[in-house]
This record gives C-alpha cells, sequence and structure tokens, in this order.
C-alpha cells in the first residue's frame, strides 16, 4: 500500500506547477494580495474500518475519528503541513475463549494517533485534495483473564482526502472532509467522513 | 491531470489483495487404505531407495528418493523441489500408498495413489528384504488438486540410499519451513513440526522467545506483524503479553496458536521421530532457561528412549557472554553460530556458520577433528544445496526446503 500512495502523491506534485499560481487560498478573500498563511483544520467524524478482517468472530467497524492539520497555504495551490488526531479502528469483544489455562472473557480495542507530512493542492474553488505520508502510533487495548494490556508500536503509512469547504469569514470556514487513514504495517485502515472547520491563524 | 489523480484514488479503492494458498489436496488416506494393515518397520525401510522415473517425469524428474519418514514415506525430486507425502498400508501382499504431492517452488499440488504389487516386489519388501535393482515398482497416478486430470506413475528401485559414516541431519527451518512457500500449517507450529519428517527433514530449527510472563513461545520476528499471524489487533512483540493473552487473541498464520517451547519439544518428543532439534535462542529468552527446559525434555526422551538431540542456539556474542557466565554451562548442548574461538570457549556441540562464507572444508576439518559436528545454514537454493553436499564436509544443513536437501544428499 506504500506505493500507491507515493505515486498519488506524485501525481499531485506533477498536477502542481501548472497551476501553481492560479488561485488564491480558499479561506482567503480572493480579491485580497496574494501571501502566506497558516491555517489550522479541525475536524470530527465517523470512521469506518474498511479492512478486511477474517475472524469467526464480528468486529465492531465503527468509530469515531478526529484530527487537527496545520498547513501552510503560499502564494500557490499546493500547501504542506502535518496532521494528528485520533482514529478507532475497530473494537472487538469475545465471549468464553478457550485457552490452555481456562476459558476467558475478552475484549479488544485498536486505535492510531497519525502523524502524517500531507501536501494539499486546492482543485476547485471548494475542493481541495489532501495527500499524505508518514505513520501512525497504532495502540492495543486488550483485556483477557480480566487483566487489561496497552501496546503501541509505530506503524508507516498515509493518508488522502478530499474536502469541500464554505467561508464563513475571512477567516474560518466549514465543510466537510472524505478522508483515508492507512496503517500498512498491520493492514488496518479506516475510511472517514469528518465536519470540519478550517482556521487562518496567521497571515502574512 | 487532476481526474487521472481522482481515477488512482478511486483504483486504489476498488482494488483488493489476494493471499496465495495452497490447501492440502482433498484425499483421505485413511479412507483410501481402510481395510489395509500398517506396514513393518522392516517392510518400510526395504522399500527405501534411489528409484528411477519411468512413467511421471515430469512430476518427478529422472530418479527420486523414496524414504520412510516417521509415520509417512515421502518421495523426493529435485525437480521445482518437489515432494509427496504418503500413507502406507498393505493388503494381500501388496503394499498402497495415497497422498499429495507438492511442488514446492510454485503452488502446485494435487493428489498421489501408488501400489507395489506383490509380483512387483511387494512380497519380498513385506518380509523385510531388499530388492535388487529392477525388482522393486511402483505404479500409480497423480492428479490435480481435485484429483482430476489423472497421469501415470512408474518408479523402478535402482539403488539404496547414500548414507554417510555418521547421520547428516537435514535441519528445517522454522519447525518445517517459512509461510511464504504456503506449506499446510504455519512456520514455528507445533502443526508443522508434525509434518517436518514428510518434508524430508530429521531435525527442525525453531525460534523462542519470551512472553511478558516468562514463558518460552515459539515465534520467530521480534515484533508480531501479518506475515506470521492472522489479523488480532496486538500490537508489539510476543514479550509485551502474557502467555494466557497471546493464546486470548493471536492465531498463526493458519489458524493455530503461538506454541510454548514446552508444548513444541512435547510434540517433538511424543509425535514425532524427529532426533535434532535447534534453539534458536532470541534476546529476550534468558541461556539458563533453555537449560533447565532442555535439561528436563533430555531426560524425558531418555526415559522414552528416543534418540532425541536438543542444542541451545548462540547466534551472537551476547547469548556465548550469557552462556560463559552460568556456572556448570560445559553440560549444556550448544550450538554456537559465531566464531570458532567462540566455539572452543563455550564447548559447543555443533557450529554452524552461514552458508555465505563458503564450504570452508579446512575449517569444517579442524572442528570435526575435535569432536564437533558442524551444520551450515540457512541454504535454499538447489545448485548450492547440491554443490555444499557434494564438495561440503559438513554434518549437517538448515533449509527452508529440507526435501531438496534429502534428494541431494540420498542420492549420492
Amino acid at each position: 500500500m506504500k506505493a500507491p500512495a507515493f505515486i498519488f502523491l506524485a501525481l499531485l506534485l506533477a498536477a502542481g506547477p501548472a497551476h501553481l499560481h492560479a488561485r488564491p487560498s480558499r479561506v482567503e478573500d480572493p480579491d485580497r494580495p496574494r501571501g502566506s498563511s497558516l491555517v489550522l483544520t479541525l475536524g470530527i467524524g465517523y470512521a469506518r474500518y474498511v479492512m478486511p478482517y477474517d475472524a469467526p468472530f464480528a468486529i465492531d467497524r465503527n468509530g469515531v475519528v478526529a484530527s487537527g492539520r496545520l498547513l501552510w497555504h503560499p502564494d500557490h495551490r499546493l500547501r504542506f503541513g502535518v496532521e494528528s488526531g485520533w482514529t478507532r479502528f475497530y473494537t472487538y469483544e469475545l465471549r468464553g475463549v478457550e485457552t490452555t489455562f481456562g476459558a476467558t472473557d475478552a475484549s479488544l480495542s485498536l486505535s492510531a494517533v497519525p502523524l502524517l507530512a500531507v501536501f494539499s493542492m486546492q482543485i476547485h474553488d471548494a475542493i481541495t485534495l489532501f495527500a499524505g505520508a508518514g505513520g501512525y502510533f497504532v495502540r492495543s487495548h486488550a483485556t483477557s483473564f480480566g487483566t487489561t494490556v496497552d501496546v503501541t508500536r509505530f506503524s508507516q503509512g498515509w493518508m488522502a482526502a478530499i474536502s469541500w469547504d464554505y467561508p464563513l469569514t475571512e477567516g474560518v470556514g466549514v465543510g466537510t472532509e472524505l478522508k483515508w487513514y492507512g496503517a500498512t504495517e498491520f493492514g488496518d485502515g479506516v475510511l472517514a467522513l469528518q465536519l470540519r472547520v478550517p482556521l487562518a491563524v496567521s497571515g502574512w | 491531470m487532476k481526474y487521472a489523480a481522482l481515477i488512482f484514488l478511486l483504483m486504489f479503492f476498488v482494488a483488493c489483495e489476494d493471499e496465495v494458498a495452497v490447501p492440502v489436496p482433498e484425499i483421505d488416506p485413511d479412507a483410501e487404505l481402510a481395510g489395509t494393515g500398517a506396514l513393518s518397520d522392516a517392510a518400510l525401510e526395504a522399500l527405501e531407495g534411489v528409484y528411477e522415473v519411468v512413467d511421471g517425469q515430469s512430476l518427478l524428474g529422472r530418479e527420486a528418493v523414496v524414504k520412510r519418514t516417521g509415520r509417512t514415506v515421502s518421495i523426493f525430486t529435485d525437480r521445482d523441489a518437489g515432494y509427496c507425502v504418503l500413507s502406507s498400508g498393505e493388503a494381500d501382499s501388496s503394499i498402497l500408498f495415497a497422498g499429495y504431492w507438492r511442488k514446492q517452488t510454485g503452488t502446485e499440488t494435487g493428489v498421489f495413489r501408488a501400489q507395489i504389487g506383490a509380483e512387483r516386489g511387494g512380497r519380498g519388501l513385506l518380509r523385510g528384504q531388499r530388492s535388487a535393482a529392477g525388482g522393486t515398482i511402483i505404479l500409480g497416478d497423480f492428479g490435480n488438486a481435485t484429483g482430476k486430470g489423472t497421469r501415470p506413475i512408474q518408479l523402478v528401485y535402482r539403488r539404496p540410499l547414500y548414507s554417510g559414516e555418521s547421520p547428516f541431519l537435514i535441519v528445517a527451518h522454522r519447525a518445517g519451513g517459512r509461510n511464504s512457500d504456503q506449506l499446510p500449517a504455519s512456520e514455528n507450529s507445533a502443526e508443522l513440526v508434525r509434518l517436518a519428517e514428510g518434508f524430508g527433514a530429521n531435525g527442525v530449527e525453531i525460534d523462542v522467545q519470551l512472553s511478558a510472563d516468562g514463558v518460552p513461545v515459539i515465534y520467530h520476528d521480534a515484533d508480531m506483524n501479518l506475515r506470521l499471524n492472522e489479523k488480532s489487533g496486538l500490537v508489539g512483540s510476543v514479550s509485551d503479553y502474557t502467555i494466557a493473552q497471546l493464546e486470548s487473541f493471536v492465531r498463526l498464520k493458519n489458524g493455530e496458536r503461538i506454541p510454548t517451547l514446552k508444548r513444541m519439544l512435547a510434540t517433538i518428543l511424543r509425535q514425532t521421530t524427529l532426533r535434532f532439534v535447534w534453539l534458536d535462542s532470541k534476546a529476550s529468552v534468558p541461556v539458563a532457561m533453555l537449560r533447565e527446559i532442555q535439561r528436563s525434555y533430555e531426560d524425558s526422551a531418555r526415559i522414552l528412549g528416543r534418540d532425541l538431540t536438543i542444542v541451545i542456539g548462540l547466534p551472537d556474542q551476547a547469548k556465548v557472554e550469557e552462556l560463559l557466565r552460568m556456572p556448570d554451562y560445559r553440560s549444556a548442548l550448544v550450538l554456537c553460530e559465531t566464531d570458532l574461538e567462540s566455539v572452543r570457549r563455550t564447548d559447543a556441540e555443533i557450529w554452524a556458520p552461514r552458508w555465505t562464507l563458503g564450504t570452508q572444508n579446512e575449517a569444517v576439518a579442524e572442528v570435526q577433528a575435535e569432536g564437533r559436528r558442524v551444520i551450515t545454514w540457512t541454504l535454499d537454493q538447489a545448485e548450492y544445496i547440491q554443490q555444499f553436499i557434494r564438495d561440503g564436509r559438513f554434518n549437517g544443513i538448515l533449509s527452508n526446503y529440507p526435501s531438496l536437501v534429502a534428494y541431494y544428499y540420498y542420492v549420492q
């Protein structure tokens, strides 16, 4: 899965030069002279674990995703920055698991904190594409035989997203974002739909 | 270009990845051989030999090795690292075989049925008499995984198997082979170790790590991953979890539990005739703990009258020094993978240099003259296996393809 992420990123970069100076940033006033700004985007929404999970039991694929993204909006459309947040991948509960120590109830929750370098490009007045590479701090929270253990490991990963925004004021917008978070090491990934709020936190 | 990016993204989401699986063909040897009697040890040993392949060269090449492998009979060939694993039975002075064949360099597999008629050597073999060249003829057929498309097999006995001065160790890597070869059971599982003899091994190497509550378990990689186990939601290493937690959540690639070292050794001891176990000790597991378990299973083997050697692998200098800090380290049978000086300091039973260092005949002879054995690892390519057996002086080879090692060793 790493290769598609990089190819996608390469396509974005390849598409970039023809439009680099085409339009100003969305949350800025289109009539204002072009300049740089830092835009913080906060998002929260629903995440659905969409990767295969072959097991003789059902997992709960529904979860919550929250994210924060800080992007530098220069005087052209290719932007970059960092993204983090939190997402649940999946949870499951098992009753009466047979082990050599007897039967036990067991439960597990898998979640992740992404840490990604993100590139983005506005492809339409209100629509922006995002692609990011980096990784995820994936955390297992597992309970069996009445004992809980938490273990976190880093996994390489990537993200891709598309957003639609509507400006409320000069520095604040609101919109939605459809996003893919993928942790490649463990074959985990969610498709998320978020409500997002872009905030221009500084400009020059 | 932006539309190309969108289309690409869409293609990614609809694409899927299929894992290759090579299940054992649907054949039930017990049903096929119902009503037959078990072959005696003498009969099983008498049918061993190098056979000329008259029919079935597409499967077995021009020459094949027929070898008793524990409770099964196997046929080994150099063609595509192929092998057949067969159950056997006797009826009306004939010997019947049923099982499956597999080409390990690919995913081809299928059913295999054959017999040695009473007048084609069966009667003599059942009396434990080895036949002369041409005196035993195996006739049968092989098909694909569903049993269809059968093609004839005819093997004619030509000569006995090669046997050196001392038993040659054919050691199967990771209890029988790697998951990447789509074996019927997961690597480093108790289920695979039961099959290892059928692949030609007379010994196994297993990877020992320590669970969070101090139980030695068998797992190869530092961290749990999808190459070795099914998706479970547990991240981290086996050392992050207790054995109870591992059993509750983790299943190996083919659905097995991660075995404890004790369970693995008990399986080897009671359910196989393997005679050599190499405990590849990973960093987390103390050598002293391995020594205690080694001692316990050596005693069990002695009580059961089993010829079983268990050696503790010392993969690096840290493990060498750890062993040397033990007051009674000379009482432990160890296999040292490092330099000759460490082999002598630890008084290792076995020196195990990596195969890329070459045959090293002079050094090997020097170590053997000290009463030690030498096993090279991990030799997988057919031409090198052949070369190391032909030109080298090793006492054994560790391989993911024990069937190839068996073939090249026994046809000498």
